[in-house]
């Protein structure tokens, strides 16, 4: 059962989450732009599924955010609050 | 002062400048690719409302796209550049319809107007005790006179009518359990043409399990049933019905062309019919029926004591993807 979490644990925990690599980014970085700030020559297979991804990402992170609104109290111990400043 | 040639190097030191950015490549991203993500989905579900019975053809083509992004992501994509290309309202019509096609190839939509009554349902139920029912299936109408005594009844002419032939509901109903019986054995025959004829029986006695069969058009809303939402599991269902429907309505009408032409079975139909009718117990007769030819059948003992469900599965098993 869970009974709290160290600052430093939680610190951890975050630091160590990989990156996210997305093809559409991926896609985007290997455009030189001429006339146009969209990118041109990517197949349309390339296209669906970066678009399809994003999608994923794009709702994978609303129901992340969702979750992090609804969360109870975690106890974070190990923190010292020096002061209550107004 | 900037010249010329050294405004035509913004966009790339522009882009250079977003690309080593994370938060604004990110959205940049999804700006290129899900234009739709930036727009609230409620918002463009009411415009649609609002739109559709105005023929709004903006608020049609987003609904339509918001839609693809939900349900079939390939096509919004496919939309979503074809607007960057400039296409008309017709072009994204043509391509949202065609691209609903290709991934549930047994529905179809004629036009974007058409998705405000939900995901495309094709009754072809059939109203046995309405007054169009006579004229519109004849053939049916007279092989329930023929083998069920249904004969239309005339009503008489009134002030606001002509007169016109029915089928008495009360007396369609009271053939019910006796359709029902022979149903159960022509299944339990496990072989053809009785399956055929268990599911134009099950189709002509509205019995099938599927609503598409069961139900005509008017009779469906009537009953008060809200359209269908255009949700990924309400297309994966009314096509899985869409593509039953299409192997009952091919065994119905193979059922149809048995009959005219087998004598044999009419006969044994007839025969089979009336021993139930001067029966106290139906569940008490034996019904006989020709040899069939045993195409399509199942592996032992899977027939049997069914209901209409099981008899679905049946006729699935016997000609997916075969005829």
């Amino acid at each position: 059962m869970f009974s709290g979490l160290s600052s430093t644990a939680l610190k951890d925990i975050l630091s160590s989450v990989e990156p996210v690599e997305l093809k559409g980014v991926a896609l985007l970085r290997q455009y030189t732009p001429t006339s146009s700030l969209i990118p041109t020559a990517a197949t349309s297979d390339e296209l669906v599924e970066a678009t399809i991804e994003i999608i994923d990402y794009t709702r994978a992170c609303e129901a992340s955010l969702r979750r992090l609104t609804g969360l109870r109290p975690i106890p974070v111990t190990g923190t010292s609050i020096e002061e209550y400043s107004l | 002062m900037t010249t010329p040639q050294e405004l035509q190097t913004v966009p790339a030191f522009l882009m250079h400048a977003m690309q080593n950015d994370v938060r604004i490549s990110l959205a940049n991203t999804a700006a290129w690719l899900d234009p739709l993500r930036l727009l609230e989905p409620g918002l463009i579900e009411e415009a649609y409302f609002d739109g559709a019975y105005e023929e709004d053809p903006d608020a049609l083509a987003m609904y339509a796209l918001s839609v693809a992004r939900r349900c079939f992501p390939s096509v919004y994509c496919e939309l979503v550049e074809g607007l960057r290309a400039g296409w008309d309202f017709r072009q994204i019509e043509s391509a949202f319809c065609a691209g609903l096609r290709r991934a549930y190839p047994h529905l179809e939509l004629e036009a974007l107007y058409d998705m405000v009554y939900g995901v495309p349902l094709p009754f072809v139920g059939l109203d046995v005790t309405s007054p169009e029912f006579l004229d519109d299936h004849p053939d049916y109408a007279a092989l329930l006179a023929d083998t069920f005594d249904l004969h239309p009844v005339s009503t008489p002419a009134t002030r606001w009518r002509n007169p016109y032939a029915v089928i008495n509901e009360n007396n369609f109903d009271a053939q019910q359990p006796i359709a029902r019986h022979v149903i159960k054995s022509l299944i339990a025959q496990d072989c053809q043409p009785c399956a055929d004829l268990a599911f134009l029986l099950m189709f002509l006695f509205s019995c099938t399990g599927n609503s598409l069969l069961d139900f005509s058009a008017n009779a469906y809303w009537e009953v008060g049933f809200e359209p269908l939402d255009w949700e990924p599991d309400a297309l994966s269902m009314t096509d899985e019905a869409c593509r039953e429907m299409t192997i009952v309505l091919y065994a119905v009408g193979r059922s149809m062309q048995r009959l005219a032409e087998d004598d044999a079975l009419s006969s044994a139909l007839k025969t089979n019919i009336a021993a139930l009718k001067a029966a106290e117990r139906i569940e008490n007769v034996a019904l006989n029926w020709p040899d069939g030819h045993r195409s399509g059948s199942l592996e032992p003992g899977a027939p049997g004591e069914t209901g209409p469900d099981s008899c679905l599965l049946f006729l699935r098993h016997c000609y997916a993807e075969t005829d």
